[in-house]
């Protein structure tokens, strides 16, 4: 098993895949992606991802794209060797994860990077925030983990115990905490804070972001 | 306070894509030979790259274009201009992934599937996008032609 993880360091996307290898233990070489023209080449096209995107991931000959399709190859072929149950086993659990692992995608994820993207990428490309975007992402998240206080209720995790779709929501998160003003959104709701505190301590999220 | 939820027995789910999930992990090869995701770890992770793409290239611009044109019917909107730019160069690339492939990943899997809902609203009024490009349109016929969407349009006439 020799693992190679191609991608933008500071990208979401990548830091998600560079999580969950994270959590499961596993040894990996980063390879920076420094021109976004390498990406865009007829050998990247036809041999690494057909939409010219990164983070890609070749585990020995097996190359594969999309962070979550990866996250979701790493977890079936290493949790069971790792100290860890990211996706359980049982069917009726698994499916309650991917419930939540769908929430993520559907409600928690868009309005997050449109704010992420005008306070992050706008500005490291010097061009000008748009504050109305970032206000309407900010009135969806704030319905949003509204809905989410009550879900935590009485409970650290999702699900009740750690999983996969605990782990997706911790990126965004952390790109929130680290580059904008916003993290009141999670700090004023006692039972998100909770968990996006547990989150962020986790020794995988440090390694991840040291 | 969305929808669908699923109620199986005593067991309920909600969210569309985990619903499916969780069919297929319980279901699957019980009552037909249909593997929507296969057992193989390097094929199911093929097939999840195409899930990807539908979840995060496909279904925002496509959903788009069913709400301003279904819904609102608004039709001559910048944002359906903007979609529809959107849908052809995602159908560009399959057109190419497509190439000497029945389905996405070679075999029906999961990932063809979770595109049918929207094609079959856009494709009323857009049918050009997939008619001019011949792998991305006989793969769309092979789709909409498999006995389990026809089925399914029916019952959902009869609703």
């Amino acid at each position: 098993m020799a693992i190679k993880l191609i991608g933008f360091p500071q990208s979401p996307n990548t830091l998600r895949v560079v999580l969950t290898l994270n959590e499961l233990g596993l040894p990996f070489e980063l390879e920076p992606v420094t021109d976004i023209k390498t990406i865009k080449t007829e050998d990247f096209l036809a041999n690494k991802h057909p939409f010219g995107k990164v983070p890609v991931l070749c585990d020995d000959d097996f190359v594969i794209h999309e962070s979550r399709a990866i996250c979701r190859y790493l977890i079936s072929k290493y949790q069971k060797d790792a100290n860890i149950v990211l996706i359980p086993d049982d069917l009726n659990k698994a499916s309650i994860v991917e419930q939540y692992i769908s929430y993520e995608i559907s409600y928690y994820d868009p309005p997050l990077s449109k704010i992420l993207y005008q306070e992050v990428f706008n500005k490291r490309n010097g061009r000008p925030v748009d504050e109305a975007v970032v206000k309407q992402g900010l009135e969806e998240i704030e319905k949003v983990l509204d809905i989410y206080e009550k879900v935590l209720e009485g409970k650290d995790y999702l699900s009740g115990e750690y999983s996969f779709a605990d782990h997706l929501h911790t990126v965004r998160a952390q790109g929130i905490y680290a580059a904008t003003a916003y993290s009141d959104i999670f700090e004023k709701r006692p039972n998100v804070k909770r968990w996006i505190t547990n989150l962020r301590n986790r020794d995988a999220c440090k390694k991840t972001y040291a | 306070g969305k929808i669908p939820v699923l109620h199986d027995g005593d067991y309920k789910i909600a969210e569309s894509r985990a619903i499916c999930r969780y069919l297929v992990s319980k279901y699957q090869g019980k009552y037909n030979n249909t593997i929507l995701i296969p057992n193989d770890i390097h094929e199911a992770g093929l097939v999840e790259e195409f899930i990807s793409y539908e979840a995060f290239y496909y279904e925002p611009p496509a959903s788009k274009i069913v709400y301003y044109e279904l819904v609102l019917r608004t039709p001559e909107s910048e944002i359906i201009k903007q979609a529809l730019k959107d849908i052809n160069k995602i159908l560009d690339v399959f057109d190419k992934l497509l190439e000497g492939k029945e389905y996405l990943n070679g075999e029906f899997s999961l990932a063809d599937l979770f595109y049918c809902p929207c094609t079959h609203f856009i494709y009323s009024t857009h049918a050009d996008l997939w008619d001019k490009r011949p792998n991305v349109k006989k793969w769309w016929d092979r789709l909409r032609n498999r006995d389990a969407w026809k089925m399914s349009l029916e019952k959902k006439n009869k609703l």
